[in-house]
């Protein structure tokens, strides 16, 4: 019991830095590494660190700028080039793309608002082509299923709209 | 007035690419570590190694850095778990001091208290102490060693040789009573 006590007492002393066997063994001699060792040492953390991290530090924010960026522009385009109308006329008449008269202007084929759409439809009212020009309002009037005509521009087109 | 960096500070300026806190880093560890396994390995040649093995590896490793701990305990316990790799891959692998279900202080061996010699002075003495903990159990051994190396708690110290505090608290008793025995000292308040 004495003894187990003073045991306990010792380890108490020396774990609080009071003890004998501590100051002797910190007059221990002490080795060095290598200078090998060091230099080995430095050398594989000057080599390791250099490259890596400091890219990865502007990298990062800079990735997450290009990938916001990219992603609006693409969001923006995506808004402002896809009109609802366009998607309506492939959907409503699959097939008939190739029937488009050729005159029309690709561009416009592509984008037509209904104004530039009636006007070219007009054309071909005018230039006889009546045939083309019902087939292609059927087109438009999918397209549009509610749209009015102004009968001071389009008037002549109203014989198409049944 | 100047304020000195923490060595978790260190280690994350390392982290972010700053080799001159490694520098800063490695000096203050250089010697402590080196003199832990110089006295924990039976060979300087093994300690050189494993002690060039540690920093590699804290290198390679940087990245995973977190401060969940402190640096010391971060450092030490990547070495103790480098000596346990050694002595898995010796003949008789891991020492049966390591386990902690041993009871090594039921085999304190009671032979050569050198009573005759409790006056030993100067370098007698140190080189005894030297032998002393060579002979030390390497469980035992480890825990003087990190404790005297380090200064850490008996808690910490459980947490870098992955045991209990019990355990830890228990091992270094024994490396205690073994090197009072062999010194033939005794430690009075």
């Amino acid at each position: 019991m004495t003894k187990q006590h003073d045991q306990n007492k010792q380890l108490d002393d020396y774990l609080h830095g009071k003890s004998g066997i501590s100051k002797l063994y910190q007059q221990l001699t002490a080795g060095e590494p290598d200078a090998k060792t060091d230099a080995t040492i430095l050398a594989a953390s000057r080599h390791t660190a250099i490259i890596k991290p400091r890219i990865l530090r502007w990298m990062i924010p800079a990735a997450i700028a290009a990938i916001l960026v990219l992603g609006v522009s693409l969001f923006w385009e995506q808004q402002h080039r896809t009109p609802a109308p366009d998607n309506a006329m492939e959907s409503a008449a699959p097939g008939q793309q190739g029937s488009f008269p050729q005159q029309l202007d690709r561009t416009l084929h592509d984008n037509p608002t209904a104004d530039q759409w009636l006007e070219q439809i007009q054309k071909l009212h005018t230039a006889g082509k009546t045939e083309q020009a019902a087939t292609e309002f059927k087109k438009f009037r999918l397209a549009y299923p509610a749209y009015t005509l102004d009968r001071h521009r389009f008037g002549e087109l109203q014989q198409y709209d049944k | 007035m100047h304020d000195i960096v923490s060595d978790e500070n260190l280690m994350l300026q390392y982290k972010d690419g700053d080799t001159r806190a490694f520098e800063t880093l490695y000096a203050r560890y250089r010697q402590p570590l080196f003199r832990y396994l110089q006295h924990q390995c039976s060979s300087a040649a093994i300690a050189e190694e494993l002690f060039q093995d540690i920093w590699l590896n804290l290198i390679r490793t940087r990245e995973r850095y977190q401060v969940s701990a402190s640096f010391k305990t971060f450092i030490y316990h990547m070495a103790h778990n480098r000596l346990i790799d050694h002595y898995r891959k010796q003949k008789h692998g891991i020492p049966a001091s390591y386990d902690e279900h041993e009871d090594i202080l039921n085999q304190t061996n009671s032979a050569n208290p050198v009573s005759a010699e409790r006056q030993v002075q100067g370098e007698q003495q140190l080189a005894r102490l030297h032998a002393a903990i060579a002979e030390l159990p390497e469980a035992q051994r480890e825990a003087f060693l990190l404790k005297e190396n380090t200064g850490l708690s008996v808690e910490q110290i459980a947490e870098i040789t992955g045991v209990n505090a019990e355990t830890a608290k228990s091992r270094i008793r024994y490396a205690l009573n073994k090197l009072r025995q062999s010194l033939g000292i005794e430690d009075h308040d």
